[in-house]
């Protein structure tokens, strides 16, 4: 049984007199531990798919099991405990709280989670052990974005979600953040999954599942993915 | 292009509007609060005045009333009309009176053609004949009578004559009105009659009033016609003319004295004449009865005598009586005598003459007995010889047949011896029969038979012997018998000669005896006629004795009579000369008569209504002013946050080549049209709805017809101006301020404001010790400084909205209750005459004295007095001198307001109230000027200045008064009251009391206090509108500037609600701060109230009321609580938006 399992998963939007199928029957399995990399070009559904696995939306239909629960038929309060508990959220523009300093945002997360790591740990694993007092404006993009995984991790969550984690970053500063991810998901067996539209990212991941036009299209496993500092874009 | 142009402006703005219909709502809404409060508020007191002045102006309300001590004559209104400028003057009657119903109402005079003071017929028709009454339409009256039922009215005491008054005392109800002269239907007033205040009033035709002179009279002017009753130029006017009329009657004042006071003496000089004919009248009448007393006297004297010789008369016919009864007695026995010696005499004679008869009878019978005897004896004789031949021959027969055998005679001849034998008996009960028998059977001999046969016949020859024997006997008793008769025919002759003498004596005895009779009867017949006559002499004397009896009843009945009289003459003497005695003291204290000249600020409802008017001009400069700051700073905070919000557009706008005017001139347009909506809306609200809630809440009180709802076009153009500049005013600051920046700067977002450590940090100990919650809320709190003070501002506002609010009904109501309960502990005072005799205030004072009910009472000095200082309006102060100084305490509480130090009446100088003092700016040492009615002034030193709420007093000692007021004596013309009593018990305490002549007035505390109450209510009203409004207020501001607020940090909420924040969590991590800044606005809206309760009560103070500012913890708590009721909504409300917040929509753009 797959840590995370999403079966005939159906999102649809009503534009008007229109309906979007955004997801049309989407169905994929990740491992645990595993570093996935969902991957799509814009409007192909994977931003739904992660707000589904990330329990800020709920699919029309299909299943979406994780760690043997299906969270499809959640309600808003079973959602937010599922958050707040199970998921750790990256974003692409870090959504940092302007008026709370590094350490504060990462304490918003732990103080509301129940098994919470240590704060100052954390910010330490993420590399920022001494800017954790610096307010986000102090901050640049990618520590910004380290900060914000330190906010997600913090909370030790069973899926760590990251929604274009690069995509406002230049291209060392993107590598370094995707390394601390990789690195996270090798050290602490955290089940990352990386949305992107940056093919160039696929090698590294573990599991590689291609969403085209709401549908998977294919589902790649790399026995051997690359080392961040191999791959290039 | 330019229309083009312009309608994709006009598309933008309406675009812009429905897109946030929210915002331009709560801007156009607060401007409509802040301008319907302005304008609402103040128009309402001049709606009130305008609405009181029409009323006055169709109704013809007097502007100058006119009353004097005397009355007022043809005279005084002639000399009235011809002042100058006059328009009408009218005379009218009015009188206190208790109807049966007990009510006590002021009845005026009304006429058709009356002009001025013209009643507002309620319902029904005004009194049109005599008999007819009209009475106040008020709830009261209208209960207890209807059209066509009968009003009567009672004289309230016994010496009280209607008809004095009245030429009626019953009237039919025609209709109900109410009189300009009140505005209002309750405390019409006080009255010297009955219960002493008054239930209303009526009106009756003035032909029903038997007044010899009107009790006032009523002026117009002709230059006041259509003048504002309330505005400067009507009080100087009516000022001029009060003191031009008092000046005209000051000489005809002098005239009338003179008048009066030859009318009384003349009147006196009459009551002297007819005091001295009722005298001489009494004597007179004395003199009569003395007269017939003296007559009824000598009358008993005459019967006195009379009866005197009456029993004498009798005296001797009694004696008469006697001595013919002895007489008679006499007379009858000598005649009882005589015929018992003549009866007597009769008796022997008759007596002898029937011996004489009875011997002749014996004689005759002896002759008869003897002729018998003789008979008998020769009877005897020959049966005797017969039966001797008979035995004889048995004999012979026995010898024969006892010679023969018994045996040889036969059966028959046995039988036949036997037969013949039974005939004859041998004495021994045998007869010869038997002894034949015997010898024939054998058993005797023949010898037995003959032996017996010679027996018998010697027996009958003995018989023969005694036969001539008694025949010698007889013969000689016949002798005898013939003697006898011869003796008695002797003593028959006798007998015959001595009764005829006898005859003879007896008629002489007759002759005798009827002389005596004859003698006696003519002294009876002698004696019967005295006595007649004494009887005529005796009814006659009774006769007289009953008329004098009459004589004298007659005289009782008189003397009865005319002591009564006397008594009542004597009365009516006495009080006459004593009427005459007063009226000599009358015309000598005889005051030339005071005339008042009134104008319609001397009517109490009328002073009431302007105060209340003028209350409402205090409340409106500070409430609604705050009002508008408040929706001004709102403005500016929303439109600054949407033109930042639309910072994009705008740099694009400007990139593509509109002109800065170009692009404000939608945000104008959106500023502008909600102030001036909201303006509009806000103006008819504020000139319709908020003046009618104003006059629902005087309603109570002053209903008055006709109300005016007037559009102020000052009010409009001020908070137009107000609302348009404060929309506009922060339009342009925001919109000067962002295009500035070249569009490229402007098409970026604006960064975000970075985070900064705040003060708070920096003290550890405090830092520390907060939540993480608490520290990010404080930071948040810090890092949007302008909207946490707008939030604070507004929470402040509101919270110093309600506090005033509560404040000011706390002040109000506790005005009352510290005045009536704490300060006066009296409950009535007792206005005394002046010129009252000291027994009728000996009187009055007893009744009090003895009164149940009444706990206790003081005797005071008390007099009005005007304080006539610069600086102040003139104050009427009344005096109070308690006749014992350590008692005063007892009746008033002597203290210093903010210290709470009681003291006693000092007599170094005067204690005034804090009012007075603060009015005239007077402290302890300074001295102050006292006026009274005739202008005599007298300074007080102020020793001690007392906490006192209502009204102004002076307190001194009697010591302090006799040095102050030169006053060598204090006359105690008043006194308070102590009783625990309902006001039942109390009316009939005031009628009791009214009934003492000496009694002048009687104020009761518990009226002042209804009166007071009343006024207060109505201002109650007004507080809470304001507390409604306030809250209302607080609303819209926490609402507008939480929602500013959410959508500022839209983007960080729906952060930590994707971090799984639950949806409560995300509310409190917003409204935590709310929180904090409503105890924030909540803790200076506590001083903010106190600062603007002590505005409000400055401006809204009356001259004679202090109001005691109090706040009470409970009226902070009420505040706090509302408010913090209102941010709990509103957070209720945020909580449902902040739930609907699309998290992926916000976390998906890039600002």
């Amino acid at each position: 049984m797959s840590y995370v399992k999403i079966i005939e998963e159906y999102k649809r939007y009503h534009m008007g007199e229109n309906v979007i199928n955004a997801n049309n029957g989407i169905s994929f399995e990740i491992e645990q531990g595993e570093f996935a990399v969902i991957l799509g070009p814009s409007g192909a559904g994977k931003s739904t798919v992660l707000n589904i696995l990330g329990g800020m939306d709920s699919p029309d239909e299909g299943n979406v099991l994780v760690d043997g629960i299906d969270i499809a038929g959640f309600g808003n309060k079973q959602l937010t405990k599922y958050r707040r508990e199970d998921v750790g959220f990256v974003f692409q523009f870090y959504n940092l709280v302007p008026n709370l300093t590094a350490k504060e945002n990462v304490e918003l997360a732990t103080q509301i989670s129940p098994n919470a790591l240590d704060v100052d740990l954390v910010l330490e694993q993420v590399g920022l052990g001494d800017r954790k007092y610096n307010f986000p404006a102090q901050l640049s993009g990618g520590e910004q974005q380290r900060v914000a995984i330190a906010r997600a991790l913090a909370k030790n969550p069973k899926l760590l979600l990251c929604d274009e984690p690069t995509g406002a970053l230049d291209y060392e500063t993107g590598k370094q953040i995707l390394k601390l991810l990789k690195d996270t998901c090798k050290n602490t067996g955290t089940t990352v999954i990386v949305i992107t539209h940056n093919t160039a990212i696929a090698p590294m991941a573990d599991r590689v599942i291609y969403i085209h036009n709401a549908r998977v299209r294919k589902t790649e496993f790399n026995k051997n993915p690359l080392p961040v500092e191999k791959i290039e874009w | 292009m330019l229309k083009n142009r312009k309608r994709a402006l006009k598309k933008l703005v309406i675009t812009e509007i429905l897109a946030s219909k929210a915002r331009y709502l709560s801007i156009l809404l607060l401007v409509l609060i802040g301008v319907a409060f302005f304008s609402g508020i103040n128009s309402s007191g001049p709606d009130m005045l305008n609405t009181a002045a029409l009323y006055f102006d169709k109704q013809q309300l007097m502007d100058i009333r006119l009353v004097s001590t005397y009355g007022l004559e043809e005279e005084d209104i002639r000399i009235l009309s011809q002042q100058p400028d006059i328009q009408a003057v009218e005379g009218g009657y009015s009188q206190d009176v208790v109807t049966d119903k007990d009510f006590l109402l002021k009845v005026f005079s009304c006429d058709e053609d009356q002009q001025l003071n013209q009643c507002v017929v309620k319902s029904g028709r005004l009194p049109e004949a005599s008999g007819e009454i009209a009475l106040i339409d008020s709830k009261k009256l209208r209960e207890s009578y209807s059209i066509g039922d009968m009003v009567t009215f009672v004289p309230d005491s016994e010496d009280n004559e209607l008809s004095e008054q009245f030429k009626k005392t019953s009237y039919r109800v025609v209709g109900f009105i109410t009189s300009p002269l009140y505005l209002s239907d309750k405390n019409i007033g006080s009255s010297s009659v009955g219960k002493g205040s008054l239930d209303g009033y009526g009106v009756i035709v003035t032909a029903d009033f038997n007044l010899s002179v009107y009790t006032e009279a009523y002026v117009t002017f002709k230059s006041l016609q259509n003048v504002n009753p309330y505005g400067e130029s009507y009080g100087d006017t009516i000022n001029k003319y009060q003191k031009d009329i008092e000046a005209a009657f000051e000489e005809r004042a002098n005239t009338r004295y003179e008048e009066i006071k030859r009318e009384a003496e003349e009147k006196l000089q009459d009551a002297r004449e007819e005091t001295a004919d009722g005298k001489q009248q009494l004597a007179d009448g004395q003199k009569e009865l003395e007269d017939a007393k003296n007559q009824i006297d000598d009358g008993r004297g005459q019967i006195t005598d009379a009866k005197a010789r009456l029993a004498a008369a009798r005296q001797k016919i009694d004696d008469g009586y006697k001595e013919y009864e002895t007489n008679k007695a006499d007379f009858d026995s000598q005649i009882a005598e005589a015929q018992a010696q003549l009866d007597d005499g009769a008796g022997q004679i008759n007596k002898a003459r029937n011996e004489v008869y009875a011997n002749y009878e014996q004689i005759e019978a002896g002759n008869e007995q003897i002729e018998n005897a003789f008979t008998q004896i020769e009877e005897q004789e020959s049966a005797l010889l017969s039966q001797k031949a008979q035995l004889e021959q048995f004999l012979s027969q026995a010898e024969q047949i006892i010679t023969i055998p018994a045996g040889s005679i036969t059966l028959e001849q046995q039988q036949e011896l036997i037969q013949a034998g039974s005939l004859i008996s041998l004495g021994d009960n045998t007869a010869l029969g038997n002894l034949w028998t015997a010898y024939f059977n054998g058993r005797t001999n023949g010898d037995a038979v003959t032996g017996a046969l010679r027996g018998v016949l010697t027996e009958i020859e003995n018989g023969l012997t005694a036969v001539s024997n008694s025949k010698s006997e007889l013969q000689a008793r016949q002798q005898e018998l013939a003697d006898a008769k011869a003796q008695l025919d002797s003593g028959n002759i006798v007998l015959n000669a001595s009764a005829l003498s006898f005859e003879e004596k007896s008629k002489e005895f007759e002759e005798k005896k009827a002389e005596g009779e004859n003698e006696l009867t003519s002294a009876l017949e002698r004696l019967r006629a005295a006595e007649a006559e004494y009887e005529e002499g005796r009814k006659k004397l009774e006769e007289e004795n009953s008329r004098l009896s009459d004589a004298e009843k007659e005289y009782e009945k008189g003397l009865a009579e005319f002591t009564e009289k006397k008594a009542d003459a004597e009365k009516d003497i006495a009080e006459a000369e004593e009427a005459i005695a007063d009226g000599e003291e009358q015309l000598a204290e005889l005051k030339v008569p005071k005339y008042y000249v009134l104008s319609r600020e001397d009517n109490s409802h009328y002073g009431e209504y302007t105060d209340a008017a003028d209350n409402l001009a205090a409340l409106s400069l500070v409430f609604p002013t705050f009002f508008f700051a408040i929706a001004a700073l709102i403005s500016l905070t929303t439109i600054t946050r949407m033109i930042e919000e639309q910072r994009v557009q705008i740099g694009t706008l400007k990139a593509l080549g509109y002109t800065t005017g170009e692009i404000c001139l939608k945000y104008y347009i959106y500023a502008l049209s909600a102030g001036l909506i909201g303006s509009f809306l806000g103006l008819a609200v504020g000139f319709q709805v908020i003046p009618r809630i104003i006059f629902g809440a005087y309603g109570v009180l002053y209903d008055l017809p006709d109300k005016q709802f007037t559009p102020y076009l000052s009010f409009s153009i001020i908070s137009i101006g107000i609302a348009l500049f404060s929309t506009g005013f922060s339009a342009w600051m925001v919109l000067h301020q962002e295009l500035k920046s070249t569009p490229s700067v402007l098409m970026r977002p604006k960064a975000p404001k970075a985070g900064k450590r705040i003060f708070l940090e920096r003290i550890s100990f405090i830092w520390d010790r907060l939540s993480f919650n608490q520290k990010v809320a404080l930071r948040n709190l810090f890092r949007y400084k302008p909207r946490m003070i707008m939030t604070v501002f507004g929470i402040t506002g509101c919270m110093g909205l309600l506090v005033t609010g509560f404040g000011l009904n706390d002040s109000i109501s506790d005005v009352s209750a510290l005045q009536y309960e704490t300060i006066i502990n009296y409950q009535a005072l007792v206005v005394f005459d002046e010129e009252a005799e000291k027994k009728d205030l000996d009187a009055a004072k007893e009744g009090m004295a003895v009164q149940k009910g009444i706990d206790d009472f003081l005797l005071i000095h008390q007099g009005q007095y005007q304080v006539k200082e610069p600086g102040a309006n003139t104050q009427q102060v009344l005096v109070i001198v308690p006749q014992e100084t350590e008692r005063l305490n007892q009746y008033v509480l002597l203290r210093n307001r903010v210290s709470k130090k009681t003291f006693s009446l000092p007599d170094n100088g005067a204690v005034i109230t804090e009012k007075l003092a603060h009015l005239f700016n007077a402290g302890v040492g300074d001295s102050l000027t006292l006026t009274d009615s005739d202008n005599q002034e007298f300074t007080v030193t102020i020793a001690e200045i007392t906490e006192n709420y209502a009204g102004h007093y002076l307190y001194l000692s009697p010591k302090a008064y006799q040095s102050s007021f030169h006053a060598a004596a204090i006359s105690y013309n008043g006194a308070l009251l102590q009783y625990g009593q309902d006001t039942k018990w109390q009316e009939e305490l005031n009628r009791t009391l009214n009934g003492y002549s000496a009694v002048k007035a009687i104020s009761n505390n518990s009226s002042t206090i209804s009166t007071f109450k009343d006024s207060m209510d109505s201002l109650n009203a007004v507080v809470l509108v304001l507390i409604i409004s306030a809250g209302s207020l607080a609303f819209v501001v926490l609402y507008n500037l939480t929602n500013i607020n959410v959508s500022e940090r839209i983007r960080e909420l729906s952060t930590i609600k994707v971090l799984g924040f639950y949806d409560k969590e995300v509310t409190m991590y917003i409204y935590r701060e709310n929180i904090i800044l409503s105890f924030f606005g909540i803790f200076f809206g506590s001083f903010l109230g106190i600062f603007l309760l002590d505005l409000v009560l400055e401006t809204a103070s009356m001259d004679n009321i202090m109001f005691s500012k109090t706040l009470h913890l409970h009226s902070y708590l009420y505040g706090g609580l509302l408010t913090f009721i209102f941010s709990v909504m509103v957070m209720w409300a945020m909580h449902r938006k902040l739930k609907r917040v699309d998290m992926i929509e916000a976390l998906k753009s890039n600002e």
